[in-house]
């Protein structure tokens, strides 16, 4: 599975990317009381969740790998190493041997390939965890990464990226990733390219594996009904042996820099699939790396942005110009995405685009947000924090994503560090990130609509 | 292994007992049915569901449940308008929604516990005061349209259609509870109004509750915002389901990069004494095509096969090819195999275990288990949905092999995709299971 982007649905859906290696200008806070993190001495870092609500465990392995690790030539082969994953391995000979333990253990079980991490779980009854640690061990370290199962599987990988190119939103969002990255394209495409996977051989897995599938470079989380002490008992005899590269792979083969957008680059993608027009907005954002305030700002005006009294969502929605507006930040380690998605109505997307660039030069005035905004928005994603922790095998998916692109520390002192952002500190973040600065704008629609519209007249940078 | 897997599946139902957040109980509160779960998280969840569904307005009229349930939350209320209400769903972290499918309708509150008692007014509002603003009800179908379209452009979804309709032509399902562009946009606010009326019926509704707060407060809560609602006398819809004891196939050309195949199959009903043998039986015809289209046969990412409760059950199975001869040819083979073999002891103690698992997982969330427990009401006793663990573990495979020879006994396929390989896959589709 890939992470996937964008969706228009009834009941919006609220994720929450945070971020951050701690500053020492921020807070920073204890993990919560049901939460408990390790160091082991080849380097795997091991956390655990204990939640009795339900006689379940969730084993999920993360590892930094990803899109952001992979060159042209190497693009998609972390996805094929995922999907390898639930394959024949030192312990079990065959996929077939593989799935047959997966139902003698009661599990349930997926994969997830994104722009900073790959990772891997299992949900199962609590009872079987010992024998659920050991299977996960065995695939994690053990693949065999077999010539004929690979083969196959490019089938079947095929099959994957067929039904995302028919998903009506890919071609304007793949043609995003190429405007907005340019030659890194690679760097931010976790599905990967055809070609290269369909001529993947067992060596370049084993070269995937030989740079990032150690310990140093992995999590281990545990969650559910299941007692940290055990937990770390039983995680130290699995996976003691596991032993550490020795080396830093981002030290070995760093991700190359961004290069910031040179200029503003407008383009429309139409598609027979597209039954309603999108307009898309993006902008390279603040990373961990160098700038931990932005982050917290960027979240901060993220969700005053998309509140319903917000001075965009009356111009665009209230207004009858768009159907649904909503702006997201992406938190990752290496220039996250601020995107702005607009549904415009498609009998007024010029007006709807002339109002769009019109608020986006207020953004930073001093009254375009409100004191009563700022803190809702922070309340706001308080709560999201509280609905995210509910399901626990859920909540691992959460956590994961915060330990690749951030830090637990950045987690846990997370909510004390929103509550620091001042008008000041928002007004920075618009002015530094968005205003004024070169950005790319994608429109989608249908060839109908195209020809009724002529968004070539309008839809422009220099309009 | 497998002695040992035997013995502790039986230690998971006896640790059930002890691990379950607690049990879910039902009382009724001035006239309205509540249910209630209480948890252990500080999520809530409370739906407030209508009973009818499709049966509760002509075909002409497809859409208008579903929209008038939406904008009960959407459109103003007598205390709020529409704007202040969602700055207050804003301000709260509160999602109210509404929402119609084949059987019911429901509105439901999703709430953190601090702000329970805040959500609660707008709930409360949203279903006994809801005004339908006229200029606010034009910007909701504008979107229900936009959501229309975009379904119909989503080849999982549009499939999906294509099965209920080619399944269920000329029963009350052939209606699509979201609507045609054609059907939302004659929608009036004066007209949704009016028919809000007349769904709302202490009878006709019922009340779940999933979250971490006391029965008292729930009665109190309910009394001082429902006890007062209207009581008609309400009989609830029953339906004489289609039998397909045939196969035909509908087949809609779209120029798409893979094909979507889905296979409508009968299905017993939640009362029937066949239901969770039967749900059995599909988990391993699920694993079947995905052990064969996956892992054997590498024609397809993510084939399976699920049952679908309503009122009018199916079960379905899905898929998405370049090789679609091949792929149903495999579908029906795989058919084949489980109506002419036997779940060995170990494989049922294994499939109770999987689905005991996925039981568990949907236990986690307030909302998934308000949803349960809501859906299994409607179709028959929220009992179902609660004792799932227990009435599960009680099958066995005689009774999973006599459901599935039972009711899999024709198809009804549906086609996505390129017209030339739905040609060429033509004989496949027609051939019978045996």
């Amino acid at each position: 599975m890939i992470h996937k982007k964008y969706q228009f649905t009834k009941k919006a859906l609220l994720f929450l990317f945070l971020i951050l290696q701690p500053v020492m200008l921020f807070a920073q806070a204890k993990l919560p009381e049901n939460m408990f993190m390790r160091k082991m001495p080849n380097g795997l870092d091991v956390l655990v969740i204990e939640d009795n609500s339900v006689p379940l465990a969730t084993i999920m392995i993360t590892c930094k790998n990803g899109a952001y690790t992979e060159t042209p030539r190497f693009n998609g082969l972390s996805h094929l190493y995922e999907h390898m994953f639930f394959k024949a391995n030192r312990d079990y000979n065959s996929q077939e041997e593989f799935m047959t333990r997966v139902s003698e253990l009661g599990i349930k079980f997926n994969g997830e390939t994104s722009f900073e991490n790959v990772n891997y779980y299992f949900t199962l009854p609590n009872y079987n965890l010992e024998e659920g640690l050991k299977f996960m061990n065995s695939a994690i370290r053990f693949p065999k990464f077999d010539r004929r199962e690979m083969m196959r599987e490019n089938v079947v990988v095929d099959d994957e990226f067929q039904r995302l190119e028919s998903n009506p939103f890919h071609a304007l969002n793949d043609a995003m990733e190429h405007h907005l990255w340019g030659n890194l394209y690679s760097r931010k495409n976790p599905i990967g390219n055809h070609q290269v996977i369909r001529s993947a051989t067992p060596d370049l897995m084993d070269s995937i594996k030989n740079k990032y599938y150690f310990p140093n470079n992995c999590l281990l989380t545990v969650a559910g009904s299941v007692s940290h002490e055990d937990v770390f008992s039983q995680v130290d005899k699995i996976y003691g042996s596991w032993q550490s590269s020795g080396f830093d792979p981002f030290q070995k083969w760093p991700v190359p820099e961004f290069k910031p957008l040179q200029k503003t680059d407008y383009f429309i993608v139409e598609s027979p699939l597209s039954n309603v027009p999108v307009i898309d907005l993006e902008w390279h954002g603040p990373d961990m790396r160098t700038d931990v305030p932005a982050t917290y700002a960027a979240d901060v005006f993220s969700y005053i942005i998309n509140q319903n009294s917000s001075k965009l969502h009356k111009a665009l929605v209230q207004s009858g110009l768009a159907l649904q507006v909503d702006i997201g930040y992406l938190t990752l380690s290496h220039v996250g995405p601020i995107s702005l998605h607009v549904v415009p109505n498609p009998s007024k997307i010029r007006e709807c685009m002339a109002e769009l660039k019109k608020q986006i030069e207020m953004m930073d005035n001093d009254d375009y947000v409100t004191d009563e905004q700022i803190e809702t928005a922070k309340e706001k994603l308080e709560i999201i924090k509280i609905r995210e922790e509910e399901v626990t095998s859920d909540f691992t998916q959460v956590l994961a994503f915060w330990w690749s692109a951030a830090s637990m520390d950045y987690f846990s002192g997370y909510n004390a560090n929103l509550q620091k952002m001042t008008r000041a500190d928002l007004q920075s973040y618009v002015r530094k990130y968005i205003k004024g600065h070169p950005y790319c704008a994608g429109l989608l629609l249908s060839p109908e609509l195209k020809q009724q519209v002529q968004p070539e007249k309008f839809f422009a940078a220099n309009n | 292994m497998k002695r040992y897997i035997t013995l502790t599946i039986s230690l998971f139902f006896i640790a059930f007992a002890a691990f379950a957040q607690r049990t879910a109980t039902s009382f009724d509160v001035d006239g309205i049915k509540v249910i209630f779960k209480p948890t252990v998280k500080n999520v809530i969840s409370v739906r407030v569901f209508y009973r009818g569904g499709v049966a509760n307005y002509p075909a002409d009229k497809a859409g208008i449940e579903d929209i008038a349930l939406e904008a009960a939350g959407q459109c103003g209320t007598q205390k709020y308008s529409a704007d202040v209400f969602r700055d207050r769903t804003d301000k709260f972290g509160v999602v109210i929604s509404g929402e119609s499918d084949y059987d019911y309708g429901d509105i439901t509150l999703d709430c953190v516990s601090k702000y329970f008692n805040e959500s609660w007014d707008l709930l409360t509002e949203a279903v006994t005061r809801p005004v339908f603003d006229e200029g606010e009800v034009e910007q909701l179908k504008s979107k229900a349209i936009a959501r229309i379209r975009q379904s119909e452009s989503d080849p999982d979804d549009h499939i999906r259609q294509l099965a209920i309709a080619n399944a269920f032509a000329g029963t009350p399902y052939a209606t699509d509870p979201k609507g045609t562009e054609e059907a939302v946009n004659k929608l009036t606010a004066a007209g949704l109004k009016s028919y809000y009326s007349s769904i709302l019926n202490k009878n006709q509704m019922f009340i779940v509750v999933a979250g971490n707060i006391s029965k008292d407060e729930l009665i109190s809560k309910v009394r001082a915002s429902f006890g007062s609602l209207p009581s008609r006398p309400y009989t609830p819809v029953t339906y004489d389901p289609p039998l397909w004891n045939d196969y035909k196939v509908l087949t809609e050309k779209r120029d798409l990069q893979t094909n979507y195949i889905n296979g409508v199959m009968n299905a017993p009903p939640v009362n029937s004494a066949d239901f969770f043998a039967y749900r059995l039986g599909i988990s391993v015809l699920s694993g079947e095509l995905f052990g064969e289209l996956r892992t054997r046969l590498h024609l397809s990412y993510d084939p399976g096969a699920e049952t679908v409760n309503q009122l009018m059950p199916f079960a379905i199975m899905s898929v998405s090819t370049s090789s679609p001869k091949e792929a149903v040819r495999a579908m029906t083979e795989a058919l084949n195999l489980e109506r002419n073999s036997r779940v060995t002891p170990e494989g049922l103690t294994e499939l109770k275990s999987s689905y005991i698992t996925s039981y568990f997982m949907k236990e986690q969330s307030s909302s998934a288990i308000t949803g349960s427990l809501g859906e299994a009401e409607v179709l028959g006793g929220w009992e179902t949905a609660e004792n799932l663990p227990d009435l599960v573990n009680k099958v066995t495979a005689e009774q999973i092999s006599g459901a599935i020879n039972k009711y899999i006994a024709g198809l009804r396929w549906a086609y996505l995709g390129n017209a030339d390989q739905a040609n060429e896959a033509e004989g496949a589709f027609s051939k019978k299971v045996r």
